[in-house]
């Protein structure tokens, strides 16, 4: 990999929230790199450290309580943890963008869908008012919306077309790196598969870097060209595609496969990982995941694991391949 | 949208009919009567028995409200019993120093109250929020006559910068303005400070933020629009409560307005210009409101729409 295909290089960034009950420690280290015109999906679970890790790269992580400890986040070969507030709000919206989980309430109910796209183009670039809106109305028939209902409000509009319209704010300006959290999850069926389709055509023309986070792994397989798996603030996997959908190494990757159900064998019982994700406030002294991992030894449970590459391309952390005969029951394929 | 107010209008009609007995049914209710006023103490028992005869203040009381209502319906509400003046054009008279000190304070309590709420909410549980609330907390609890009082003796007495009493030019309303304005600042601060606090951690203030909105105009724009309909309502209730007139300010000041036209008006038991006042009042109140509710639609879309239906 080429350094000037990167786009995006988080090394060891560590996010806590220093409430009165405690610290949550959302993420606690966590290296991504992020290649122009390359997609990467984030999975886990709630609670995974995914939003946060997603709201540190724009600095909008509440504060108080949350607090970027540790880390660089490096953007264009620049680390905008040391920008200041007023450079911050130029980057936002112009070099890195994020579509939110829930359209339902995450456009501002007393605008116009018009002025809010509007709104984007008008803080990035010298135009006329004028000028943004009939940009607006240009977006929104980019997302398949009709121009001229770019003077109607957020209620006029469905769930589907208000994640348009979210998807046509964050990319008003053509940002190079766009951060898409769950964004079909709010989603009806029908209604997710044109919205992935939709931001996946818009990656490709605008040759945007794009961060999708998920819990959803089909999701993953069609948008993305990488996978970082993410549990308790650690990524605990990444590789292409196909290094972890086909030659899966993490015990936790395993079980969330597992944990989907089989078309091919319908009568069969889904396999849900046992257990639920670690409290933050009080993370496991060893493996985090080893409370629930099927083939955890003493050696997880008491030393934290560290990265392992198995190829140049995947990464594996999990201490059980320390014993060089140890593999998962899912096979490779 | 016309519907609407035109809807709102017609429901007024009951409202008047409904004021107009209540009161006329509460001042018939206070003991003594207007020619007891009027007379002074030479008149004799017997004239005075003459008088209230010939005004018609020993007929029943029905006929008495009917006689008034066949008035009112014709637009007529009468003329003083003591000053024999035509009682809409005395209220017309004394309206624009009503409107000044009742406009004056208003436009006081939002630049104070505004402000304030926005920084109490927006650093939640610091020393500025708990400052505003304490603020807020004095505004409500001085009483009015005091806070007139002490500025009085301030302002005007031992430093002179300010009339103590009367309406004239912009500078006698700065003090009974404040007077007014302090206390009506408190309960629109403390609905400021929780609208705003309900819309502050919205999904679509992060949106904005994500645009590259700065946080100035994150509050200011976004943030505050969408809180704005509970400060409307309590700042326009309290600005229509005003237009009757504020008793104790208007008193302490002697300020020329609605207010103390009623309360004097009560101590003559001058009961046609009370109920004519009283009734003017309540419309111009009832106005008010209806713009205020007028407004919302312009605030909020989702209003308007519910007001199309």
């Amino acid at each position: 990999m080429k350094d000037n295909d990167l786009i995006i290089n988080i090394e060891n960034l560590i996010v806590h929230y220093e409430t009165e009950e405690g610290t949550v420690r959302a993420v606690n280290g966590i290296d991504l790199k992020m290649k122009k015109k390359r997609s990467i999906g984030l999975v886990g679970e709630t609670g995974a450290g995914k939003t946060t890790t997603a709201l540190a790269m724009l600095r909008l992580i509440p504060d108080p309580p949350g607090v970027i400890k540790n880390g660089v986040i490096v953007l264009n070969g620049e680390n905008i943890l040391d920008k200041s507030v007023k450079e911050m709000e130029n980057i936002r919206g112009k070099d890195i963008s994020m579509i939110f989980q829930d359209p339902m309430t995450a456009l501002n109910p007393v605008f116009t869908v018009g002025e809010q796209i509007a709104e984007s183009i008008m803080l990035h670039e010298d135009v006329s008012k004028k000028e943004a809106y009939e940009r607006a109305k240009e977006l929104l028939e980019m997302v398949g919306i009709s121009g001229n209902r770019a003077n109607e409000y957020p209620h006029q509009f469905s769930g589907g077309m208000r994640q348009r319209a979210i998807i046509a704010i964050a990319l008003a300006c053509q940002p190079k790196v766009l951060i898409a959290d769950e964004p079909t999850t709010a989603l009806d069926v029908t209604i997710q598969a044109q919205v992935l389709e939709l931001i996946n055509d818009l990656m490709e023309k605008h040759e945007t870097a794009l961060l999708m986070i998920t819990h959803d792994l089909g999701v993953v397989a069609e948008v993305c060209d990488e996978v970082a798996v993410m549990y308790a603030g650690r990524i605990v996997e990444k590789g292409s595609l196909e290094d972890v959908f086909n030659r899966t190494k993490h015990p936790y990757t395993e079980g969330l496969f597992n944990s989907l159900p089989n078309i091919k064998d319908r009568k069969a019982k889904l396999k849900p990982i046992p257990g639920l994700m670690p409290d933050p406030t009080n993370l496991p002294i060893g493996c985090a995941f080893s409370p629930r991992c099927p083939y955890a030894n003493d050696i997880c449970r008491e030393q934290k694991p560290v990265p392992r590459w198995i190829s140049s391309t995947h990464m594996v952390e999990c201490s059980a391949y320390d014993d060089p005969s140890f593999h998962i029951a899912r096979r490779e394929k | 949208m016309y519907k609407y107010i035109i809807k709102r209008l017609l429901l007024l009609i009951p409202i008047m009919l409904a004021v107009s007995f209540i009161v006329f049914f509460i001042t018939d209710l206070a003991p003594g009567d207007v020619v007891d006023i009027i007379s002074g103490t030479e008149m004799s028992v017997e004239d005075k028995e003459k008088l209230r005869e010939e005004m018609g203040l020993n007929d029943p009381f029905v006929i008495r409200y009917f006689r008034y209502m066949s008035g009112l319906v014709r637009g007529d509400l009468g003329i003083s019993l003591v000053t024999k003046k035509d009682v809409f054009q005395v209220y017309i008279s004394r309206l624009p120093a009503t409107l000044k000190l009742a406009t004056a304070g208003t436009v006081v309590a939002l630049s104070i109250a505004i402000p304030l709420g926005i920084t109490a909410a927006v650093h939640q549980n610091s020393w500025r929020d708990s400052g505003s609330m304490v603020l807020g907390l004095l505004g409500l609890s001085i009483p009015t006559f005091w806070l007139g009082l002490l500025m009085i003796i301030i302002f005007s007495l031992k430093l002179g910068w300010f009339p103590s009493i009367g309406n004239e030019g912009l500078i006698s309303v700065v003090l009974p303005a404040i007077t007014v304005g302090s206390g009506q600042a408190a309960l629109t601060m403390r609905t400021t400070r929780s609208s705003m606090l309900e819309v502050i951690r919205q999904d679509y203030l992060r949106t904005a933020r994500a645009k590259g909105v700065s946080e100035k105009v994150v509050i200011r724009k976004h943030a505050l629009k969408n809180a704005l309909i509970p400060i409307l309502t309590v700042a326009g209730n309290q600005f229509g409560i005003a237009m009757g007139g504020a008793v104790m300010t208007e008193t302490v000041f002697a300020w020329p307005g609605i207010g103390r036209l009623i309360i004097d008006s009560i101590n003559n038991r001058d009961t046609q210009m009370v109920t004519g006042a009283i009734i003017l009042t309540t419309m111009l109140s009832s106005v008010v409101i209806l713009l205020i509710d007028i407004a919302y639609a312009f605030v909020d879309p989702r209003i308007k729409a519910r007001y199309t239906k």
